[in-house]
């Protein structure tokens, strides 16, 4: 080649390279302009987008809270009436005397001996129903020396009107300006009252965060070593635990994960409603998505299920799954031996 | 150099500055078309399209988190259905107690 070619083959190679470079500066600058656009028109999308996702969570929400609370109202109200049936039905059975343990004329003689000693005075009005009425009116003087020894003062009653209820007294002082209701029925109402956190986590009315964490806080006293029988008849160690966490999100569910102290790991599964076939298959997919990420191996493997099961086949398939069982009677048992309410 | 010879470099010079010129017009047309369909983006009708995949893709997000919620708030209904009257009388045995005792 020719000094004159190579000039000129220089020459073209540069012009080359130059025009290369100003195309490529070009499908940078225009690359950059559509990311720019794209990114500026998925913001301003995503700020009015975010304002409708705001509307929706919160309508759904509204109509799903509403709804749960219209049901869970409805149905509270609907056992909550039912024990109070069967409450009155047991009472009734005492007042009626079928009910040997207990002796109506003691239960309405403490009645009235309360009311008298509230009311602190000598006359007092006594009100009841007429059955009751009858028997004090038949047993005045006999209940009058009674009291009179017991509250150390002399007390004369004299009959009220008969009133609608179910049983003892309502007493009060002949102006009326003293009055004390000690009726069967204002103790039924005064301790249903004060006994409602009882009431709903024993029926297991409670919510199902609730639910978790008594069943957390359950495992958490488990400080010694407590053998109890599962629902299935087996024999089942617990404890002594260290430390409890869970994990809940997504595809995964595991209400309890407990640390033993030997080094064991048990898994819990904590359902206010039955053991389902599909409960039990999630609670095994969780465990086994929890020992992949974790390299950790369970120990044991508990499902609670305050309602029990939902069929036999159930059982059978927790027997297969070599998980224990826990129903609501063996939660009261374990929680009695943690000495935890339930 | 001859005559010849600079005559051929100033040609190659003169074809390397029309291709860059070439360039230059290519490069303005590149940039042109790009901030054309950065414009196209931007149109309000395309904003609208964006935001309605977005409102799509969140409110499958609130759905699925909607069934999770659900599902355990459904544990609690299905719990209060049920209760069994046993139940209930156990209860009402510990009330009846506390009830009537002193």
């Amino acid at each position: 080649m020719s000094e004159v070619e190579e000039i000129i083959r220089e020459i073209m190679k540069g012009g080359d390279r130059k025009v290369k470079e100003i195309i490529e500066a070009a499908r940078r600058e225009a690359e950059e302009i559509i990311k720019k656009a794209e990114k500026d028109a998925l913001e301003i999308a995503e700020k009015e987008a975010r304002i409708i996702r705001e509307t929706i969570a919160n309508r759904m929400m509204d109509r799903e809270k509403r709804r749960l609370i219209e049901d869970k109202v409805r149905l509270k109200d609907v056992k909550i009436k039912r024990l109070r049936e069967i409450l009155y039905e047991k009472i009734e059975k005492v007042i009626g005397g079928k009910d040997e343990r207990w002796s109506y004329e003691k239960i309405l003689y403490r009645l009235l001996r309360d009311a008298v000693l509230e009311i602190g005075e000598e006359n007092i009005v006594v009100s009841a129903n007429k059955r009751d009425l009858e028997f004090i009116r038949t047993h005045k003087s006999e209940l009058e020396t009674k009291l009179e020894e017991d509250v150390g003062r002399k007390v004369n009653l004299s009959l009220g009107d008969p009133v609608d209820i179910t049983g003892g007294v309502i007493c009060a002082t002949p102006s009326g300006d003293k009055i004390f209701n000690a009726s069967i029925d204002s103790r039924v109402d005064e301790v249903m009252k004060k006994m409602s956190a009882f009431i709903v986590r024993r029926l297991g009315m409670v919510s199902t965060a609730r639910f978790r964490s008594l069943i957390r806080q359950m495992f958490e006293k488990i400080r010694e070593k407590i053998k109890i029988k599962d629902a299935l008849g087996r024999s089942l160690e617990l404890g002594p635990i260290d430390s409890v966490e869970s994990i809940i999100g997504g595809e995964t569910r595991i209400d309890a994960i407990c640390k033993e102290s030997g080094g064991g790991i048990i898994m819990v599964f904590a359902t206010l409603s039955q053991a389902t076939k599909e409960r039990v298959q999630r609670f095994r997919e969780s465990i086994e998505k929890y020992e992949a990420s974790v390299g950790a191996k369970k120990s044991k493997t508990v499902f609670i299920a305050f309602s029990g099961v939902e069929s036999k086949d159930v059982m059978d398939v927790l027997r297969e799954s070599d998980m224990y069982l826990l129903t609501r009677k063996e939660l009261i048992d374990l929680s009695k031996k943690v000495g935890m309410e339930m | 150099m001859s005559v010849g010879a600079l005559v051929k470099v100033a040609m190659a010079e003169r074809e390397v500055r029309e291709k860059i010129e070439k360039a230059k017009v290519e490069a303005q047309q590149i940039i042109e078309k790009a901030r054309s369909r950065a414009n196209e983006i931007l149109k309000e009708d395309n904003i609208e399209r964006l935001k309605n995949e977005l409102v799509e893709k969140y409110r499958r997000e609130i759905e699925k988190e909607f069934s999770e919620r659900k599902m355990l708030e459904d544990e609690e209904l299905e719990r209060l259905g049920l209760i069994t009257d046993e139940e209930l009388e156990d209860v009402a045995e510990i009330l009846l107690e506390v009830i009537l005792s002193e």
